[in-house]
C-alpha cells in the first residue's frame, strides 16, 4: 500500500515537471523535501502537486480524497514537508475514509 | 482550445439553468448539468448528473466523473441558487442555512473542484451568479443579498488565486427574470424594484447568456474578477 502511494506521488511530481522550468529533484526518495524549509515547491507549486496527487489517488485506488484540511495546513509537522510525510498522510486519510465508509 | 467546449452548469432542472443548457448545447458545447433531482427533460449533447451542490463528497465525485468521461472542463457556470423573500425577523435559521449553503458553499465547492480540473490544462472560465438585490439593498432579501455579496467577494479573490492557471472568474448579476425564483413575490414589489433599474423592464434569459458568452469567450482571457449587473443597476 505505502509503495503504491509513494509511486503515485512520484508520478504526480513528474506531471508537475511538465509545467516547471526547473524539474523537481526526487533523488532523495522519501526524504525528498517538498514544501517548507528546504522545500522545492512554492505555495502555487504545492497547490498544483496536491491537485495532482488527489487525481492519482483517485485513479489508483478509486478513492476521492481532499488533501487540504485544517489539520494539514496548521499542524506543527506539515504533511507536505517530504515525500515520506505526504505518503504517510495520504495513507492515514485513506484509513480514515475506510473507517467512515 | 479543442473544437468542442465542455461546459458544466449547476441548477439545470428548470429556469435559467435549463435555458443555459439548451443555449450552450445549441452552440455546440458538451453540456453537463447538475441538480439535486433528476430532470424531466432530455437533450442530445446534454448529460445530467445528480448532486446536492452543498455536499462536498458528492461534488468531488461529480468532478471525478467529469474527469473520467471528458478529461477536462473548459467552462463552469455556477447558476444554482435559492432565494427566499422574508423579513429578517421572520426568517428561520434553517432558511439561512439553506440559502448560504447553496449560494455560497455550493459556489465555493464547484469553483474549487472546477479550478482543480481546469488548472491542469491551464485554461478555464468560471462564471458565478450574483444579484441586483445586493446593490439595491432589497428589504426582505437580507440573507439572499448577503449570500450573493459573498459570491461577489469569492469571485474577486478567486480571480486572483486562479489567474496563474489562466482561469478567469467573473460574475453576472441579473435583474429579476420571470422564473420560479420570483414567483411568490408580490407584483407591486416587483414593479417598485424594476423602477430602480436604469432600464425599467424584466430581464430576459438572453440578457444573461449574452454576458456569459462574453465571459466564456476564449478572447476574454484578460477579463477576470469582474461582476456585471444587468439593467443598469
Amino acid at each position: 500500500m505505502k509503495d503504491r502511494i509513494r509511486s503515485l506521488i512520484y508520478r504526480a511530481m513528474e506531471h508537475q515537471n511538465a509545467l516547471r522550468t526547473e524539474p523537481l529533484d526526487a533523488s532523495r526518495g522519501v526524504e525528498t523535501h517538498l514544501f517548507g524549509e528546504g522545500g522545492q515547491l512554492d505555495s502555487m507549486g504545492l497547490v498544483s502537486l496536491i491537485v495532482s496527487v488527489e487525481e492519482e489517488v483517485e485513479s489508483e485506488f478509486g478513492v476521492n480524497l481532499i488533501l487540504a484540511s485544517d489539520r494539514a495546513m496548521s499542524g506543527r509537522r506539515s504533511p507536505f514537508a517530504t515525500v515520506g510525510a505526504l505518503a504517510d498522510y495520504v495513507e492515514s486519510l485513506m484509513g480514515e475514509g475506510a473507517k467512515n465508509a | 482550445m479543442p473544437d468542442q467546449p465542455v461546459t458544466l452548469i449547476t441548477g439545470t432542472r428548470k429556469g435559467i439553468g435549463k435555458y443555459l443548457s439548451e443555449y450552450y448545447v445549441a452552440k455546440g458545447h458538451a453540456v453537463i448539468g447538475c441538480s439535486r433531482d433528476a430532470v424531466d427533460w432530455s437533450l442530445e449533447g446534454y448529460t445530467h448528473l445528480r448532486a446536492d451542490v452543498t455536499d462536498e463528497k458528492a461534488v468531488v465525485q461529480l468532478f471525478a466523473t467529469i474527469r473520467h468521461k471528458y478529461g477536462r472542463l473548459h467552462n463552469l457556470i455556477n447558476n444554482a441558487g435559492i432565494a427566499n423573500m422574508n423579513h429578517t425577523l421572520l426568517t428561520p435559521m434553517s432558511t439561512v442555512r439553506d440559502i448560504v449553503g447553496t449560494n455560497v458553499f455550493g459556489t465555493f465547492l464547484f469553483c474549487r473542484e472546477g479550478a482543480k480540473l481546469m488548472s491542469k490544462a491551464l485554461y478555464g472560465r468560471i462564471v458565478n451568479f450574483t444579484t441586483v438585490a445586493t446593490p439595491l439593498k432589497l428589504e426582505g432579501e437580507a440573507v439572499y443579498a448577503a449570500s450573493k455579496a459573498a459570491v461577489k467577494s469569492l469571485t474577486e479573490v478567486m480571480a486572483r488565486e486562479f489567474a496563474s492557471y489562466h482561469i478567469t472568474v467573473n460574475a453576472v448579476g441579473p435583474t429579476p427574470v420571470p422564473t420560479d425564483l420570483i414567483r411568490s413575490v408580490p407584483r407591486s414589489k416587483m414593479e417598485r424594484l424594476l423602477q430602480r433599474q436604469a432600464i425599467v423592464r424584466y430581464g430576459e434569459m438572453e440578457d444573461i447568456s449574452n454576458v456569459i458568452d462574453f465571459f466564456l469567450s476564449p478572447q476574454s482571457g484578460f477579463v477576470t474578477g469582474q461582476n456585471i449587473y444587468l439593467g443598469g443597476v
